[in-house]
């Protein structure tokens, strides 16, 4: 497992699934605790690991190893 | 899953106990505190040895969320606090969060003395192009014929270029990205930490909950983020467009990187 998502930390800004060159990640149906749909990388074997999306992300949410 | 999750590492530049922050889902803030640690982790800075000074609005609640002494509050004097912080304590590295609204429209004539005076402070100006958290009013930054909510048919007025302005004036470390940049914002913010002097480095960053809204009719901060992208060029390739092209959209670069005399009280030897 290469990508990390803190699910409570996530908005649902989407911000990551329009930036991955991959595609890795996508917004679930699921709700956390502040009533966001977050994100998750259900593709993680296509990750390239140029940690754009760590970079990128406004909430800290994101980790990849 | 069951799997340990792993968090990103430059969360220990941050206060546990404040996150999620308050910021809208896409803002522009969020990642420029992203880029900042960034910037502190690749210089081996202590945030709790230097201060954050934030006045009022969406930008400056940037510091809360870092773990350093701060001040918050006054809106548009920010750079007057840093000014008296710097004549007591002329060693402790100050850095400034201000909005658009908060360095030059209130705190205009602040900014200006202080780029006259080359006080070493670092300003972090984030430039969302309205006043985003009164509700996306129409700020000396927005672009021109952009509606927002006091000017539904369009703004009738020029808009503000901050960083001729702090040219103008005499700052010794001027920069503009914006926040599809992270690498070169970063390294700016490097840059801005280690100059001697008046850094202004100003991001211009996408606002979906009030200028996307308004004025781009979208909620999506990557079209937001498309759309300062589209309206941006580099400095570099000025000399190949034609004025037409140039038209109404913003130069990103180093404008000026220079050694200057720094303020002290008083520049004259006694």
């Amino acid at each position: 497992m290469a990508v990390y998502i803190d699910k409570e930390l996530c908005k649902s800004c989407s911000m990551c699934v329009s930036l991955c060159p991959k595609n890795v990640f996508e917004i679930t149906h699921a709700v956390n605790k502040k009533g966001y749909n977050y994100a998750a990388a259900p593709r993680q074997e296509e990750c390239i690991k140029c940690k754009k999306c760590e970079k990128m992300c406004p909430d800290f949410a994101i980790y990849v190893e | 899953m069951g799997e340990e999750l792993k968090i990103n590492p430059l969360r220990k530049f941050l206060r546990k106990e404040k996150l999620p922050h308050f910021f809208c889902a896409g803002c522009g803030c969020g990642q420029v505190l992203n880029y900042y640690t960034q910037a502190l982790d690749a210089l081996n800075m202590d945030p709790e040895k230097m201060l954050h000074i934030g006045g009022v609005g969406c930008t400056a609640r940037i510091p809360i969320y870092l773990k350093t002494d701060m001040f918050h509050g006054v809106h548009g004097r920010t750079l007057a606090w840093a000014t008296g912080v710097k004549m007591t304590q002329p060693d402790l590295p100050v850095v400034i969060f201000a909005g658009d609204g908060d360095l030059v429209s209130i705190g205009g004539n602040h900014m200006i003395q202080s780029c006259r005076r080359n006080l070493d402070v670092t300003v972090v100006m984030v430039n969302n192009m309205n006043f985003a958290m009164t509700g996306g009013q129409v700020a000396p930054t927005t672009p021109e014929e952009s509606v927002t909510m006091t000017t539904p048919y369009g703004s009738g007025e020029p808009r503000f270029d901050v960083c001729r302005l702090a040219m103008a004036a005499g700052a010794s470390h001027v920069e503009r990205w914006t926040t599809a940049q992270p690498v070169q914002c970063k390294l700016a913010m490097e840059r801005a930490l280690q100059h001697k002097g008046f850094s202004l480095i100003e991001i211009v960053s996408q606002c979906p909950t009030h200028y996307g809204r308004y004025a781009l009719k979208t909620g999506d901060p990557v079209k937001v983020m498309n759309y300062i992208q589209s309206n941006t060029y580099a400095k570099e390739q000025s000399e190949r467009m034609t004025d037409e092209e140039k038209e109404g959209k913003l130069p990103l670069g180093m404008f000026i990187c220079e050694e200057k005399p720094v303020y002290a009280g008083t520049n004259m030897a006694f």
